[in-house]
């Protein structure tokens, strides 16, 4: 496979895939508001489909960190192209993996078409290591505003 | 063979998740049950089989479907008496070009 090179978040991120507070204690609720933004944007064509795709992804292994960020994604044929959504969970958090009792405060959902299986690696790993950075995370889920929390993601540089 | 495509196309799903788990968590690991099922199911798949696969997992994905007609592994237009024939069972589900097992969804 091909090494996976930096990705800048800006070609991705645009205020309207940024949900705030996000208010839901339930994974797949959380999970079908952020294919919303997908859907608007022509990225995802069925919803139910790419639910199902996710739902079945994170029985394979959650892709939720120790940190309390989740970065749910699946390839899928109701995938037009790849693509993003954020969301900001207020509130005390989603009980995203029921292994962990860790709460999940940001989430990341990833679009992967099905006939490109491996187009996701690079932009998987700068939000990876976004959520990796505590300070950086810290300071996104403060955001008043999707405009300001889209700006932010956009200035990071992998 | 579709059977042989089709255990390879989870083998190939699982080497991915295993992958993304190593970019996500950051300890770097990935599952040992991941790993535990991915050696299990290299163990089912026939060695020459296997050993076509892992030489193309070295350019990119070994599977790859075809869309309107062309492999999307190589962007190259498949003749349709080829893809004709991969859909009857009578060739390999293989690209005439770049030689990636082609997953065809014939629905």
């Amino acid at each position: 496979m091909a090494t996976a090179n930096p990705v800048n978040l800006k070609a991705f991120i645009t205020p309207d895939r940024v949900i705030l507070g996000l208010e839901t204690e339930d994974r797949s609720a959380a999970l079908e508001r952020l294919i919303e933004p997908l859907i608007a944007g022509d990225i995802v064509v069925d919803k139910a489909q790419f639910l199902e795709d996710l739902e079945r992804r994170e029985a394979e292994y959650t892709t939720m960190t120790d940190n309390g960020i989740a970065i749910p994604h699946a390839r899928s044929q109701a995938v037009r192209r790849l693509g993003i959504s954020v969301g900001l969970v207020s509130g005390k958090g989603i009980q995203f993996d029921p292994e962990s009792d860790t709460r999940c405060h940001l989430l990341f959902c990833i679009a992967v078409p099905a006939f490109a299986p491996t187009s996701h690696m690079p932009l998987l790993q700068a939000v990876a290591k976004f959520g990796r950075d505590t300070k950086r995370v810290e300071k996104i889920l403060v955001s008043k505003t999707q405009a300001v929390a889209a700006r932010y993601l956009a200035s990071y540089k992998s | 063979m579709k059977e042989q495509v089709q255990q390879l196309l989870e083998l190939q799903e699982l080497e991915f998740i295993s992958k993304e788990s190593a970019i996500v968590h950051s300890d770097g690991d990935a599952d040992e049950d991941l790993e535990t099922r991915i050696c299990k199911k290299r163990r089912k798949i026939p060695a020459d089989l296997l050993a076509r696969y892992d030489r193309l997992t070295q350019f990119g994905p070994s599977i790859v479907a075809v869309k309107g007609g062309m492999c999307v592994g190589c962007n190259l237009s498949i003749p349709q008496g080829d893809l004709n024939r991969i859909i009857n069972g009578s060739v390999e589900p293989v690209c005439p070009h770049c030689n990636r097992f082609l997953n065809i969804d014939v629905s």
